[in-house]
């Protein structure tokens, strides 16, 4: 590239770079697709379609779908965008750009498909946390519901505790070999003693305790079938299961930090493609654009602040919130584009 | 001066633009064993150009992303150790990409010869892939030296292969067009460059069972390479980062 600088005759100005790049971008979007129809059946396959189900697949869809992001879910709109890809192709040039905006203009795509590909795979690791705070809650239910009237019985009770943990799909051979005998423990221990003993007593006490080690256990075999253990120092059976929880989401902080860092610097991408590309050439179209995309890059880096307060960056991990994050922003950033274009 | 013409074919067929395109030169003739991509047909020569990307280029294309997503599929990133060797990876295969991108677009034209040439870019794509199951970093295991020394010779490969396809281009555009004959030679004699700088990566790593010192390498490429391909070298610069604390 620095080659055709001092020779414009094999420069890339009337080639068609552009269209490369733009291939390339919407490829690797295409792979981050693939990857969300997969955390798609890994959510509802084991439990089918529920409330919260939908909340999380929504948020983890509309991370890189667009306007008609229920067209995903609903076959009868057909008609689908991705937002990415959309803002991607808004600010990609239409005509012939100058010799050194072409060669800016493609040496940024570097870091704009690593930010894009991290902020595809970031998101991928944040819908599986969440995707695990889901089976826990549904876990959970499950054991609420084993001691609630009608009381099913202590075979059944067991038996539907156990059916719970199989629909979880849990790929205990992957690091999970230890949670797998406990579990199982645990199982064989509430099938030999009352499920629902009265409260107070040293058998609700006992049941208890194993409830919240089997909640351990699961947690524990959830984060490992994900390859996200906790550092040695710890000793995890020391934890319940809430602060087992909290510890495993903490390990995913950094997760979290470099999701909202690439998405940030995807947002000052964006602003820096629309100044290159010049497909308004209105002043004020141009800089009211550009200042909400720089607001909303800012906005988003502030986001890696919750990191420092782990209560909040818990509560946040664990809400389908953070999955609706980054779309709000880029619907906002879209939605600005649209409103100056219209009104300057 | 514009120095591209974009080939348009009339046809009787009504194929979409894109094929036509592609399939342009075998439509009119037979695949020959080296194409010139200089059109001499107008008076004054100029470059051949497509207006689309060729179904050879979007092959390639899905080579890359099956690469990304064997990467993916091996590599969790959940750590600052996991994040580097992710983004070290990527440099290595996009640049590559993106240096047989440059070249495909501005020279590429169906031939056998330039078949052959994409079939070996393609098997060193593949080639990256088996490596990147072992890119791991800051330290390089013992039983993972293998993968670094391999991916310095199909960068190699790569880029040297790269310099035969400017070299030949050279013969075609040496005659008629000589200035942008000799950009091309520069570029052909800054893909060398850097292929010697890749086998003396995979030299040095074999004799020393390590990398080269940060110095040696930031200095070769300061000096003699062009800005971009700086950052091409980003592939063994993040194999530099390893090396230092595989070294410690």
């Amino acid at each position: 590239m620095g080659v055709t600088c001092a020779f414009p005759e094999i420069g890339f100005q009337d080639t068609h770079l552009n269209v490369r790049m733009g291939l390339l971008t919407m490829i690797i979007i295409g792979e981050g697709v693939i990857a969300i129809t997969r955390i798609v059946n890994k959510t509802v396959r084991p439990g089918g379609w529920t409330k919260w189900s939908f909340v999380h697949i929504l948020g983890v869809t509309t991370s890189v779908v667009g306007h008609y992001t229920p067209s995903a879910l609903l076959p009868v709109l057909t008609k689908r965008q991705y937002l990415l890809w959309q803002v991607y192709f808004d600010v990609s040039p239409r005509c012939r750009l100058g010799r050194l905006t072409q060669q800016i203009w493609a040496q940024l795509h570097f870091p704009f498909h690593v930010a894009l590909i991290l902020l595809l795979e970031g998101s991928q690791i944040l819908a599986l946390a969440l995707d695990v705070t889901l089976k826990l809650k549904y876990l959970k239910e499950t054991l609420v519901f084993v001691c609630e009237e009608p009381r099913p019985s202590a075979d059944r009770g067991v038996e539907l505790i156990q059916s719970t943990i199989s629909d979880m799909e849990i790929p205990f051979s992957r690091g999970a070999t230890q949670e797998w005998a406990s579990i199982s423990s645990i199982l064989e221990d509430l099938s030999h003693q009352p499920l629902c003993p009265e409260p107070g007593t040293s058998s609700w006490i006992f049941t208890e305790d194993l409830f919240s080690d089997l909640v351990g256990n699961v947690t524990a075999a959830l984060f490992s079938s994900m390859d996200i253990n906790p550092s040695k120092q710890v000793d995890i059976s020391l934890l319940d299961s809430r602060q087992l929880l909290q510890m495993y989401m903490t390990v995913l902080d950094f997760v979290y930090a470099y999701f909202f860092v690439v998405a940030s610097i995807s947002m000052g991408l964006f602003t820096a493609f629309l100044v290159l590309s010049r497909r308004h050439r209105r002043r004020l179209y141009l800089g009211l654009s550009m200042a909400t995309r720089i607001l909303l890059a800012i906005s988003l880096a502030s986001l890696v602040s919750f990191t420092s307060h782990s209560p909040l960056a818990y509560s946040f991990m664990t809400s389908p919130v953070i999955l609706y994050a980054f779309t709000l922003t880029l619907l906002t950033g879209q939605s600005a584009l649209r409103f100056s274009y219209l009104h300057f | 001066m514009f120095t591209g013409r974009t080939v348009h074919r009339k046809s009787c067929l009504q194929l979409p633009r894109r094929l036509l395109d592609s399939d342009a030169d075998s439509h009119h003739a037979p695949l020959s064993w080296i194409a010139s991509p200089v059109d001499k047909t107008n008076g004054s020569p100029r470059f051949f150009r497509y207006s689309d990307a060729t179904p050879i280029e979007l092959f390639f294309d899905l080579f890359f992303v099956a690469n990304l997503s064997t990467f993916t599929a091996t590599h969790e990133i959940n750590n600052m150790n996991a994040l580097g060797a992710y983004i070290g990876f990527l440099g290595v295969i996009w640049f590559t990409w993106l240096q047989v991108t440059l070249f495909d677009i501005r020279f590429a034209r169906d031939s056998v010869f330039e078949r052959i040439c994409k079939a070996i870019q393609l098997g060193a794509m593949v080639g990256f892939a088996s490596a990147g199951t072992r890119f791991t970093t800051p330290r390089v295991l013992d039983e993972n030296v293998w993968a670094f020394q391999s991916l310095s010779l199909i960068l190699a490969g790569s880029r040297v292969l790269l310099a035969l396809q400017y070299s030949i281009n050279l013969v075609f555009i040496q005659p008629c067009m000589k200035t942008a004959a000799r950009g091309i030679y520069y570029t052909a004699i800054l893909f060398c460059i850097t292929t010697l700088l890749y086998v003396a990566v995979r030299g040095y790593s074999v004799h020393q069972r390590n990398f080269p010192p940060p110095d040696v390498l930031h200095r070769c490429t300061l000096h003699s390479i062009q800005p971009m391909d700086f950052v091409q070298i980003y592939g063994p610069y993040g194999l530099r980062f390893l090396a230092l604390s595989y070294s410690q």
